[in-house]
């Protein structure tokens, strides 16, 4: 398999595994480590394809991402923190909106 | 994918956060064997480092529960694995004949390497800059270190905003971060906060 094809296969099959966990786990930390997953193989593929172009802008654009996807677990880890202290952190749990 | 099949249908999150530490760190391996050093620190030191900090902690926070996620419902599992099945093939045939058109349609764009003599001879003349210069721009003029010297350029140059709407984004996660755990969050009736 060329190289091109191995990267594609290996950034499918994290997709499809952050997927699953997204749509699978009812945790939402599980759910996030899901997305965490997904922006992995996004990021693989940015990174592959910029160095096989030569085109800087993929590794530029996986920098991003990389940041990005750091605020995002930041966020998403205090919102997960302040929910459990309240309750559990778990779909099911959070029904209802306040306010 | 082996660590990352086996995240899906961990029973707790411990399970689950080191197995997405080891994807992680295989993820870093590959950047640092297709050349991208930079990308594959910064992997190891963002996701691997503090993330993974960041997720264990909380999940040491949260209460310890098993969960098994394939025993939910069958029918529903088989489903899902059909759906996912797919999927993955609709990808794999996507990968194939849409690259080659890619490369044709971006075989005529500057690339990295070559482009990264003319800064360097570009930058080597430049007033102010010491003796020593031409031999740092000869030196890095070389195949290692120039990816990283483009990509430096575009960051902060024609993508500076972007650039700089990461950072604006960072710094409203950072506040979050600091009033998310003072508001009321959670189901009405719920336990208070000891």
């Amino acid at each position: 398999m060329s190289p091109e094809g191995l990267s594609w296969l290996v950034s499918a099959a994290l997709l499809l595994c952050g997927l699953a966990a997204l749509v699978l786990r009812r945790q939402l930390l599980a759910m996030l480590l899901g997305l965490e997953l997904m922006v992995n193989a996004a990021n693989l593929n940015f990174v592959f394809f910029g160095r096989e172009r030569g085109d800087p802008a993929g590794w530029a654009a996986a920098i991003l991402v990389i940041a990005v996807a750091a605020a995002e677990v930041v966020v998403g880890l205090s919102l997960i923190i302040a929910l459990s202290r309240s309750s559990e952190a778990d779909t099911e749990s959070i029904r209802e909106l306040q306010g | 994918m082996l660590f990352a099949v086996l995240l899906v249908f961990q029973k707790t999150l411990y399970g689950s956060a080191i197995c997405l530490l080891a994807v992680l760190l295989q993820v870093a391996a590959m950047f640092f064997a297709w050349g991208a050093e930079l990308l594959g620190l910064m992997q190891v030191m963002v996701y691997a480092g503090a993330i993974m900090v960041l997720v264990v902690i909380a999940t040491m926070t949260g209460p310890t529960r098993v969960e098994r996620p394939w025993a939910r419902s069958r029918a529903g599992g088989w489903l899902g694995a059909v759906v996912l099945g797919a999927l993955f093939l609709e990808l794999l045939s996507l990968g194939g004949p849409a690259a080659p058109e890619y490369a044709a349609r971006h075989a005529s764009k500057e690339r990295v390497s070559q482009a990264a003599p003319e800064y360097a001879a570009r930058h080597a003349s430049k007033e102010g800059v010491s003796q020593a210069a031409p031999e740092y721009a000869a030196r890095h003029a070389s195949e290692s270190g120039a990816p990283e010297r483009a990509m430096a350029e575009l960051l902060f140059g024609s993508q500076a905003l972007a650039t700089e709407a990461v950072g604006v984004l960072i710094l409203v996660a950072a506040l979050a971060v600091v009033a998310l755990p003072g508001l009321p969050l959670g189901a009405p009736g719920a336990k208070e906060p000891s």
